[in-house]
């Protein structure tokens, strides 16, 4: 090898390292936003509860010392901070499922809405509502057991119709498609033959919200979604070597069905276990992996977190709006988020040259 | 327009439940699913999903002399029941006291029953006003301040809704009167801040009420965080009430529960289970059955 050789190489492992840094930044700054608008977030809200106060009250309870009343501790500790750190997970898995599922399809249009994950779960919940039980009380844990199985079956028929085919992308997109117009219809069923109480509560849940989050959910996803997480970012390299192609892929050892599975599984099971709890919240699962594609290209070691991360601070400045916009009424955070990440998307939309799918 | 009315069909439900206690039940040939109480009419074909959804082929096959309709009935609607020669009355909610007067009257001049109309509504106005006549003389300081949820977690009624009328007819103001949306969602840490006095929550839906369900959502209630330290919880102050006592004659049942439950004092004399049974037995000709409002 001659010495001209090396040199080039070592120029572009310089230029590597360099694009990893800035991705690395990148990601940090994401972490670090998400922190600022998180603490942000605590200080705002429907009750006149200073921003000094407020962290007052976060603090009180690490240092035992320091004052606080009553009031402000319930404010802060029971009803601000579980529904943003609610906001948090919700936006992460969201950001994170889109990403996975975007890259082992190879399709920009995939999202847990377009698969029937999303259909599926409101679909589940609205059977159990119409059977007659209470968004209240124990009624709640059914309603999103219904809603979590419900989204996990779509998954498996969704492949159980593309492997009749073999594992073809357009089949498992159109069956998802298709499959979610046939939970919406039985949802139209459901809403049409419900007398108006019932189908208040069924639109309720289809509307979407975190104002029901609760330390007990947080503490139940959170283990959850960080192993989901976690196993999903151990197949960021598997999903590189798939967007080249799947052929290539095969050629290169990736056991290219099973992968599709497994990462489309976990991906599922990261969809329904929030969105069993906090009803459909749509557009997150779509936005953020496109926008931090814009950003950071289709390395997916990068794409997952940084996805999660943006999807998270999406949402959570999202809710944070519709607590303080018209306070104290709500705004459903469904508006929230098409109103904020909308513009935002196409603005990276038209200001990006590259084509940067594929 | 045909007085009285051979065959009837009502698609409003509070309009169904007032032409059976005015004795005409038989007329009913077609009601809207919605027109349930009381069971007499459950018997009744459906013709109609609610006031909006009818099934137009099935309603004409009635051959009703006169179709009771609602404001929300589409006029397209409206109009090919009336290019079918039947004439559509509408009617107003009967969630409201002068609403629901109106609706007795109308009703009552309609099919020949103006007696029988005026004994209702005189039971009606008899303890509306004396609901008034006591809650009047109290000053706003003696007011308590409610917080109502419907079905949903934080879901409450602002201004001109008939939870709000009934509200500050039973002497309590609604902690919500002033928001910008009828029905909205209001943030928990704002209903914390107002400390609520009373909490009334409308019980679940597509239930039985029976003690264990009503019992189930005051719990709810009563151990939520956001709530858990308002002055409700805190006095024990929170009860739940079924939807059927804000509609039709019973909601003077409802007024009654609310205002004692606001000034326990001022209506000691006054038994709303009582009256709801004298209610049931004389113009229903009813058994009060199941429960209405938890605690007891």
């Amino acid at each position: 090898m001659s010495i001209a050789n090396i040199k080039e190489t070592t120029a572009s492992e310089e230029i590597y390292t360099r694009l990893t840094k800035k991705k690395v930044f990148f990601i940090l700054g994401l972490f670090v936003a998400l922190v600022v608008v998180s603490i942000t977030a605590t200080t705002m809200g429907a009750a006149s509860l200073g921003g000094r106060e407020s962290l007052q009250a976060i603090v009180a309870k690490i240092l035992p010392g320091l004052q606080t009343t009553n009031f402000a501790d319930t404010i802060v500790w029971q009803l601000r901070l579980p529904r943003i750190l609610m906001a948090v997970l919700t936006g992460l898995s969201l950001g994170v499922a889109g990403t996975a599922m975007q890259g082992v399809l190879r399709n920009p249009l995939v999202s847990p809405y377009t698969l029937g994950l999303s259909a599926g779960a409101a679909c589940g919940a609205g059977i159990a509502i119409a059977l007659g039980i209470s968004v209240l009380g124990a009624g709640r844990y059914f309603i999103v057991g219904n809603a979590f199985i419900f989204s996990l079956l779509t998954m498996f028929l969704v492949f159980a119709i593309s492997r009749i085919r073999g594992t073809a992308i357009e089949t498992l997109i159109l069956a998802g498609v298709a499959l979610s117009y046939l939970f919406s219809a039985t949802i139209s069923i459901l809403k049409y033959v419900s007398d108006a109480e019932v189908l208040r509560e069924i639109v309720f849940w289809l509307m979407g919200g975190l104002y029901t989050a609760r330390w007990e959910t947080v503490i139940l996803l959170l283990p959850v979604i960080t192993i989901i997480t976690v196993l999903t970012m151990r197949y960021s390299w598997d999903l590189n070597v798939m967007s080249s192609g799947e052929e290539v892929a095969a050629s290169l050892g990736v056991r290219v069905g099973r992968v599709r599975i497994i990462v489309l599984t976990l991906s599922a099971l990261l969809t329904a276990c929030v969105i069993a709890f906090t009803g459909i919240i749509g557009f997150i699962g779509l936005v953020s992996p496109h926008t931090c594609r814009a950003i950071l290209g289709n390395d997916h070691r990068f794409l997952i977190p940084a996805s999660g991360l943006m999807g998270a601070l999406i949402l959570l400045i999202s809710d944070t709006a519709c607590r303080t916009l018209i306070q104290p009424t709500e705004i459903p955070v469904g508006i929230m988020t098409s109103f904020i990440g909308v513009p935002f998307f196409l603005y990276l939309l038209i200001r990006k040259r590259r084509r940067w799918w594929q | 327009m045909p007085c009285p009315a051979e065959r009837i069909v009502s698609l409003q439900a509070g309009a169904s439940e007032l032409i059976c206690i005015l004795g005409e039940a038989d007329r009913i040939v077609g009601r809207s699913k919605d027109s349930n109480f009381p069971p007499c009419v459950e018997e009744k074909l459906v013709v109609a999903q609610t006031t909006k959804n009818i099934n137009m082929e099935l309603l004409l096959e009635q051959k009703p002399d006169i179709v009771i309709a609602t404001s929300y009935t589409p006029a397209e609607m409206q109009d090919k029941i009336e290019a079918a020669g039947i004439p559509v009355v509408i009617v107003a909610s009967t969630l409201e006291v002068d609403p629901l007067i109106n609706t007795i009257r109308l009703l009552g001049q309609m099919q020949d029953k103006g007696e029988e109309a005026e004994e209702i509504i005189g039971f009606v106005e008899h303890y509306v006003n004396l609901v008034k006549e006591r809650t009047e003389k109290l000053k706003p300081e003696e007011k308590p301040l409610v917080y109502h949820e419907r079905t949903g977690v934080y879901k409450t009624s602002a201004a001109e809704t008939y939870v709000d009328t009934d509200i500050v007819l039973a002497g309590g103001v609604n902690i919500a009167a002033n928001e910008p949306v009828k029905y909205p969602v209001v943030s928990a840490e704002w209903v914390l801040e107002r400390n609520p006095d009373v909490i009334l929550k409308m019980a679940p839906a597509g239930e039985i009420a029976t003690e264990e369900v009503l019992k189930e959502a005051r719990d709810e209630i009563m151990t939520r965080s956001g709530l858990r330290d308002t002055k409700a919880v805190i006095d024990g102050k929170v009860y739940v009430h079924a939807y059927v006592l804000q509609r039709g004659p019973q909601l003077v049942v409802g007024l009654l529960y609310w205002a004692k439950w606001f000034h326990p004092e001022l209506f000691k004399d006054i038994n709303p289970s009582a009256v709801h049974k004298e209610l049931l037995n004389n113009f229903y000709k009813l058994e009060p059955e199941g429960i209405f409002v938890y605690p007891q």
